[in-house]
């Protein structure tokens, strides 16, 4: 079930500073009040700096801004059990969001989930150094920056800076290593996405899918209320935002090929000498595991009985979050953000559950259905 | 020196314990290259154990059960062959070897089953080497 519409917000000021029409940020004006929690980010400085905010009055709506495509914070850490919660989320954030749902930490009635059309993130350090070689501008200078059409585009006072992302890329800048390879750019799990593909170019209209009764019904009392305005889309738009979900796709499935493809094709020993000597620089500060929205164990989990000074091949941490993570990592890359020594934890993560969702077809965070597969108890067929 | 393999074998209580039993006071013969561990059912066997026992220097591990309707705890098994298969693939994506690790179902009548079936894989774990963990150690 979902149904599509063109939004925006009925509110000038809104419609003119927000992105795409503002819809979102009237969309959540709507629901304060109505859910004990509505988490949203803000924008605080520059378009490269951010944080999430908690809005609880209708006027704390001004402060929320753009696309802020170099803010990769893991929004799937504000919902607690026992709070009603609305929440802006990309498509990561909301896989996470149905992980813990499986495992209980969250419950389906308690939250909304707003999500947004992600054609990826990129990492703030980077993509200001980026700006300033690539784009020869200042990275505080930007006020808007935008990825469409696979292009990366940046606004300043002095006018619009475009680049492809392909060539960035190459370059070693552009998207983080996560985002390309991930496959997952409108997040169908949510109740609403929300997002810029399929709207005409110049309008401030945002495009709109309804997944659930949950999110028609906040629609309606948005719509009802006078926050926003919405219409059918056209459809020769909607095929093209059909198209660009496509395309987007088929680039993560090339840069899977790209990363994750070499891996799998060497031979088992050389593949265990990689992981090895990928994990061996590890200090044990247990940051990944802290900033993974997966990883709910509380401290007597094995995978903290790391003892430094085991001399095991592998660390024993890793080995075991290498494997609790193979039925449910969503590929956010906050592992890889937050690694002191850089290790390419999101990389080896996504090698264990990319080539188990190969082989099996399981694929995590799609489905409150699904059983994970290590909490399976069912006849086994075949034994 | 020739490669002497070591195997972890993780037993139940109720079928392949007394399986074990049978085939050692019926004075069946086979190789001593098995180290084994007793558990009350094995839907107990958490998959960290099976991962701690390659990390510490195993190169095979067994994971034995009653058969499948027969388990002490009416459903416990039906567990342990999701881990079972689960392990498998994140062995194999490891590059140790989904092989190196082997489920059996024996009931504590089968003591001659269990006494084949320890013979067969440790024959296995031979031809297949060391495991590559440990390579650098031996």
């Amino acid at each position: 079930m979902s149904e599509t519409y063109w939004g925006w917000s009925t509110k000038d000021d809104i419609r003119e500073r927000g992105e795409s029409g503002g819809f979102v940020s009237s969309l959540i004006e709507s629901l304060v009040g109505s859910y004990d929690r509505v988490i949203t980010i803000q924008k605080t400085g520059t378009v490269f700096e951010g944080r999430a905010i908690d809005v609880r009055d209708p006027s704390d709506v001004k402060m929320i801004q753009g696309a802020l495509h170099s803010l990769c914070i893991s929004m799937s850490a504000y919902i607690k059990k026992g709070k009603r919660t609305a929440i802006v989320l990309k498509p990561c954030d909301a896989r996470a969001v149905i992980e813990n749902m499986k495992r209980n930490h969250v419950l389906r009635d308690e939250v909304l989930l707003v999500g947004l059309n992600c054609g990826g993130t990129l990492p703030a350090v980077d993509t200001m150094k980026m700006i300033d070689v690539e784009f020869d501008i200042q990275p505080d200078e930007v006020l808007k920056e935008e990825i469409s059409k696979g292009n990366l585009i940046f606004f300043t006072e002095d006018g619009e800076f475009s680049k492809s992302i392909d060539e960035l890329e190459e370059k070693g800048y552009g998207r983080r290593e996560s985002c390309r390879y991930c496959d997952f750019k409108i997040p169908s799990v949510c109740d609403i996405a929300c997002g810029n593909w399929g709207t005409p170019a110049g309008k401030n209209i945002t495009f709109v899918e309804v997944f659930t009764t949950r999110g028609q019904e906040a629609l309606r009392h948005a719509v009802d209320e006078g926050f926003v305005s919405v219409k059918e889309p056209s459809e020769k738009l909607s095929e093209i935002r059909t198209k660009i979900d496509r395309s987007m796709r088929g680039l993560a499935k090339k840069w899977k090929a790209k990363v994750i493809g070499p891996v799998m094709e060497m031979s088992p020993e050389d593949r265990l000498d990689y992981i090895k000597d990928a994990l061996s620089p590890c200090i044990g500060c247990y940051a990944c595991r802290k900033a993974c929205p997966i990883c709910n164990c509380t401290s007597d989990c094995k995978c903290m009985q790391m003892d430094p000074d085991d001399d095991l091949p592998i660390p024993q941490y890793h080995a075991v979050r290498l494997l609790h993570l193979m039925e449910s990592c969503i590929g956010c890359g906050n592992c890889t953000d937050v690694c002191p020594v850089d290790i390419p934890l999101a990389r080896l993560h996504q090698l264990f559950s990319r080539t188990y969702e190969d082989r099996t077809g399981y694929r995590p965070g799609m489905s409150t259905d699904d059983t994970p597969p290590l909490s399976r108890g069912d006849y086994p067929e075949g034994y | 020196m020739t490669f002497e393999p070591k195997i972890v074998a993780f037993l139940c209580n109720w079928c392949s314990y007394g399986a074990a039993d049978m085939a050692g006071t019926s004075r069946l013969q086979y190789p001593p290259n098995m180290r084994v561990i007793r558990f009350m059912c094995s839907g107990r066997i958490d998959p960290n154990f099976v991962l701690e026992a390659f990390l510490r220097g195993a190169d095979g591990v067994m994971m034995t059960g009653c058969h499948i309707g027969d388990c002490h705890y009416i459903d416990g098994n039906y567990k342990t062959v999701h881990r079972y298969e689960f392990l498998k693939q994140y062995l194999d994506i490891l590059g140790i070897g989904g092989e190196r690790l082997q489920l059996e179902w024996c009931s504590a009548a089968e003591g001659q089953k269990f006494a084949e079936k320890v013979t067969e894989f440790t024959e296995r774990i031979r031809e297949l080497g060391p495991s590559p963990l440990k390579a650098g150690d031996e």
